[in-house]
């Protein structure tokens, strides 16, 4: 039983950063039909921001050094200004494109920050050490909890209630969610698309940079494609909560974290080694009860 | 007429071949000099691994040019970037056998450098790995002329459960293995071959890959395994960067056994994402900082002096070695021809070099069976613990994994 909450908490910990990734890829989804597969490199960049750009081998930290206090918005800071600056530079002289477009759009531009990346900080992975304290454990009657996890989870809840709060209550929100709806239409009643978009990158790159923290805290290893694995897992949860759904998307996170935590915990040991195929194969037979996946989103269904 | 035309096509092809080859031809033999390529990733991800070898190789031809050269001649390096892709790492071996290559420098990955050494095999030239820990990066997987300048992987996994289990007591062992590459793989087949022989017992084994983004299952279940079963030591078979993010999760997971792994997370660029770290042990042929051997520190030093500063990684230094038994046998041979090389180069049994004895034979063109260095990693330096030479050599099958060692 205790094995059970550990690995229940495990999951619903790694269900935690797909969530937030997958929220992040929905959003912009939601309102541009964009799949942006650059997401999980604003991801490798709010971890990178952290340290001194140099190719040394050994990393300084600069923003790192700071007080959370300090970190936390100016990482924020950072990967909003990439992600409103791939709006502005690729995406909206694209904004009349077909969204396999954009798609092919979104590669090349996570191609390019990879790369970047590479470029100015070496081939070779780094490490560092962030916010170790959270790293201590708890133990609860012979349940070992991580507070890392704990802050996890509870990080995540509050980013998805803040989000849907704005989304529902404020102005920009209900523009955003017109846009969602109907973007032509809401344009014709006077929401600034260009601004839309661009709100709707700058969230994204909230959620990026907050995942970038939790996932670095987790880690401590930095390499040019460390957002990625976390990014095509994040568009499968997407897939599989509904493409375009906001709630959709949270449940395809925390369903694929638990999924893939839970086939790792239980799968007999020789067949672990598959245990993405078996994580996969419960992905296609949801899709083929579910095709518009499990919350579809009411204004995609149409299209599909 | 059509045929006649078509005649003289081919014949002006042939002879612009021959022109063009003649033209080709005599820029090499006109300044006399001995050409050895680097087809490697000079950029990309697998630079982190070439880099530095590339380097030591030129420390050891300037050294060499500075003595004279070999059998006379000036030593010529050329280049061409792979740019960490496989693909192109074909077209790199072609470009530098095409300017004359006598000596093919490879990738220090098996998948990533047999192209270019592929073509060098090919072409009757001699290719060398800078560090490919596969087996296969030779003989069987390339081609008779083809080497590594590395050790199997295999043979760190076994120097770990010999050591381990003589020298630190560890006697119930739990194997992780990242299952990402082959060389975690093999590294833990050595490891798994070697510790029951030694009357060790693996108690249990899990995966992952280095990209998960966590190993809390893998975490939960060992701290249950090291509490009902007495587990006393953990192989980690992982490289970077899924690797220090795996200790990491580890140690802040409760784990606190000693941890093995591979030569792969040698270095002390990493320690900073484990802080406090302490019992971490991998096997190494050259200690960066305070090596047994004065030859090693001497490398160290004239590396440092060369670019300003040491090694990182043990990486760097195989290469060296090797070339000293390549020029030692060209120097025998008279000649740089890959066949008459090869021949006496297999026979170097236990050849001493800067880094301790190395040898091949006719099958087998990576080391197997040296001496390594353990290195314990720790309060943020390495500190070499002792020099540690498996017993007995390790048998084929586990060599190239053919059947499931376990």
């Amino acid at each position: 039983m205790i094995n059970f909450l550990q690995n229940l908490i495990d999951a619903l910990s790694l269900g935690s950063l797909y969530a937030l990734v997958a929220l992040g890829i929905g959003l912009l989804f939601g309102i541009l039909r964009l799949v942006n597969f650059a997401h999980g490199d604003f991801i490798t960049i709010g971890a990178y921001s952290l340290i001194l750009p140099s190719a040394s081998v050994t990393a300084t930290m600069v923003i790192g050094s700071w007080h959370w206090e300090a970190l936390i918005p100016m990482v924020c800071v950072i990967v909003i200004i990439v992600a409103m600056a791939t709006d502005i530079l690729v995406f909206r002289p694209l904004r009349r494109s077909s969204a396999p477009t954009l798609m092919i759009a979104s590669f090349a531009v996570s191609y390019m920050i990879q790369n970047g990346v590479l470029m100015i900080y070496g081939a070779r992975p780094k490490a560092v050490n962030l916010w170790s304290a959270l790293t201590t454990q708890i133990n609860f009657y012979g349940l070992r909890e991580p507070v890392l996890q704990l802050v996890t989870i509870a990080t995540t809840i509050v980013l998805m209630v803040g989000l849907s709060l704005f989304l529902k209550r404020s102005r920009w929100g209900i523009q955003m969610r017109a846009a969602a709806e109907d973007f032509r239409m809401a344009q014709y009643l006077g929401v600034r698309g260009n601004f839309v978009i661009g709100l709707a990158f700058a969230v994204s790159g909230i959620l990026a940079a907050a995942v970038s923290l939790l996932f670095l805290a987790q880690t401590g290893a930095l390499s040019n494609v460390m957002g990625v694995p976390l990014a095509l897992f994040a568009f499968v949860a997407v897939v599989v909560g509904g493409m375009g759904s906001l709630p959709g998307a949270v449940v395809g996170g925390f369903l694929v974290g638990i999924v893939t935590t839970m086939l790792q915990a239980y799968l007999p040991p020789d067949l672990r080694v598959f245990r993405d195929a078996f994580t996969f194969t419960f992905v296609i037979i949801v899709l083929l009860v579910r095709p518009a996946g499990l919350i579809p989103s009411r204004s995609i269904v149409e299209r599909v | 007429m059509r045929i006649r035309t078509k005649i003289i096509g081919a014949l002006a092809g042939v002879a612009s071949a021959g022109v063009l080859a003649a033209a080709a031809m005599p820029a090499q033999a006109a300044d006399n000099d001995i050409v050895v390529g680097f087809a490697v990733a000079l950029s990309g991800g697998m630079n982190a691994y070439d880099g530095e070898a590339t380097k030591m190789a030129q420390l050891w031809i300037d050294q060499t040019n500075a003595k004279g050269g070999l059998l006379g001649r000036q030593i010529k390096a050329v280049y061409a970037d792979t740019k960490s892709d496989r693909v192109e790492g074909a077209r790199a071996g072609l470009k530098v056998l095409q300017e004359g290559a006598q000596l093919v420098f490879a990738t220090a990955d098996y998948d990533y450098g047999a192209p270019a050494a592929l073509q060098a095999q090919k072409a009757g030239k001699i290719s060398v790995f800078l560090g490919a820990s596969d087996p296969k990066a030779g003989v069987i997987g390339v081609g008779p002329y083809s080497f590594s300048a590395e050790k199997a992987a295999q043979l760190e996994g076994a120097t770990m459960a010999e050591w381990g289990y003589e020298k630190m007591g560890y006697h119930n062992a739990y194997v992780l293995d990242d299952t990402a590459i082959e060389y975690d793989k093999s590294t833990c087949a050595g490891f798994n071959w070697a510790f029951p022989k030694e009357g060790g017992t693996i108690v249990d084994s899990d995966t992952f890959k280095n990209d998960d983004p966590s190993i809390s299952s893998q975490v939960t279940r060992i701290a249950n395994a090291v509490r009902d079963h007495k587990v006393d030591v953990l192989m980690l078979c992982t490289y970077q960067p899924g690797g220090s993010s795996a200790v990491r999760q580890l140690r802040d997971g409760g784990i606190t056994i000693p941890i093995l792994n591979g030569s792969s997370m040698d270095g002390t660029y990493w320690i900073s994402a484990v802080p406090g770290l302490k019992d971490f042990y991998v096997p190494v042929q050259a200690v960066v900082s305070g090596d047994p051997m004065t030859s090693v520190q001497a490398l160290t030093n004239e590396y440092a002096a060369k670019y300003g500063k040491p090694p990182t990684t043990q990486y760097a230094y195989p290469i060296y070695a090797w070339l000293q038994l390549w020029a030692k046998a060209v120097t025998a041979a008279g000649t740089t021809d890959a066949k008459p090389v090869v021949a006496i180069m297999q026979k170097y049994t236990n050849e001493p070099t800067a880094l301790g004895p190395r040898s091949f034979t006719p099958k087998m063109h990576i080391q197997t069976n040296i001496p390594l260095t353990i290195v314990d990693i720790a309060d943020g330096k390495q500190t070499p613990v002792m020099q540690w030479r498996i017993k007995e050599p390790i048998p084929v099958a586990v060599l190239y994994r053919l059947k499931k060692a376990s």
